[in-house]
């Protein structure tokens, strides 16, 4: 039994070795400077969103550029339209929005790999519209029966700027693809507001809450770097 | 990825927290659409509150009475939000042999306002009148306006004298 177990070892350190080996003598092989280039992609959980949510459409389209070994210029280009139904309010917003900054990657790679865990920074503006389609009157006395009222409310030209702080990771799953997975926290900065209601949902913001400027979002990715050079 | 980690935790407990959608409930202490406040006096006094006894207030056409026969100095009406009248009978003394009945309308232009997310809206009553029926035998003597708004029941808006 002793010796059985001895065997054993033996033989694994055997194996270990020679794989450690292997992946010596593997990478010695491999250029091992990082790709630097364009990465082009899009957000995957808005089609998820519109599979699942009837009232939803989102489109976001991504790119980062590597500017510096940890530092990628970022941004999100994107439009959406969504239907908010509140007990007393339902209206619809949609519009397109961008999203400007960098990502700062704070993931030490092993040699060879591009994996990435960034924070990333942005400043967000939307140019959208909203309409206001169906309200009731709150009243706390019910003698008279409930004042519901179905007359649409069009209300063009609004606008919003947010800060957006976001932590993720891309993996690179394949040669040059990635996939990605972030969480998002905003804070607006700037907003038009329509006479007599409020933004209850910004494109690429998402919803509002009543006495925040704050807003969550994530999103999954998928994108293709464009390696222009090695560094 | 331990620092990874930590932040991963923090972003997800903001998440949870968002997502215990608090301004989803109207809350109780929000001013929503007001209701009218009427006080009564006395016409050789009117400084001094007087009750009226055994007051039924009624909308015309409802079914419902709003207060059945209570004796009382002042009573909050809720007005009509999608009309700019509403038309309620004052009942004094009702159930006795002196029962007698005011047919008042009020006028205005309600303007609704938005609140929030989760009341929606309320309606202000602005530019409000009041009229009393002539019946030859009108219980309420006069009406003083004291707020031509209704967008809150803090005060009355109008005296009656009786």
């Amino acid at each position: 039994m002793k010796q059985k177990l001895i065997f054993i070892l033996l033989i694994s350190f055997w194996f270990h070795s020679s794989a450690v080996f292997a992946q010596q003598t593997a990478t010695d092989t491999v250029d091992v400077r990082e790709k630097y280039g364009l990465r082009v992609g899009i957000d995957l959980s808005k089609p998820i969103k519109m599979f699942i949510e009837e009232d939803y459409q989102g489109l976001e389209v991504k790119a980062d550029y590597r500017l510096y070994d940890n530092f990628y210029l970022a941004g999100e280009i994107g439009n959406e339209q969504h239907v908010i139904s509140q007990p007393n309010v339902t209206a619809s917003a949609k519009g397109s929005y961008i999203k400007l900054g960098g990502d700062y990657n704070f993931y030490q790679n092993w040699t060879g790999m591009q994996n990435i865990i960034y924070i990333g920074l942005r400043y967000g503006f939307a140019s959208f519209s909203t309409e206001l389609e169906e309200y009731s009157i709150y009243n706390r006395n019910p003698y008279f029966e409930p004042d519901i009222r179905a007359e649409s409310r069009e209300l063009n030209n609004l606008t919003a700027g947010w800060l957006e702080l976001q932590l993720g990771t891309k993996v690179e799953v394949l040669n040059n693809l990635y996939l990605g997975v972030h969480v998002e926290l905003k804070k607006k900065v700037n907003e038009t507001k329509p006479g007599n209601f409020d933004n209850l949902y910004i494109p690429g913001f998402n919803r509002t809450y009543d006495g925040s400027s704050l807003g969550v979002g994530y999103g999954y990715s998928i994108s293709y770097l464009i390696p222009l050079y090695r560094k | 990825m331990n620092r990874f980690q930590k932040w991963l935790f923090l972003a997800g407990f903001i998440f949870i927290s968002f997502g215990c959608q608090r301004d989803d409930i109207c809350p109780e202490g929000t001013e929503t659409t007001s209701l009218l406040v009427i006080e009564f006096y006395d016409p050789l006094d009117p400084t001094r509150l007087k009750a009226v006894s055994n007051l039924t207030v009624r909308a015309s056409g409802m079914e419902e009475v709003l207060v059945e026969s209570s004796t009382v100095n002042t009573v909050s009406i809720p007005l009509r939000t999608n009309e700019n009248f509403t038309e309620y009978i004052f009942t004094v003394n009702s159930g006795s042999d002196e029962e007698n009945s005011d047919t008042v309308t009020f006028t205005y232009s309600p303007d609704p306002e938005y609140l929030n997310r989760a009341c929606g809206y309320k309606v202000n009553f602005n530019s409000l009148d009041v009229a009393i029926h002539d019946d030859e035998d009108n219980w309420i003597l006069s009406e003083t306006i004291i707020q031509e708004s209704v967008e809150n029941e803090t005060e009355a808006h109008i005296y009656f004298t009786h």
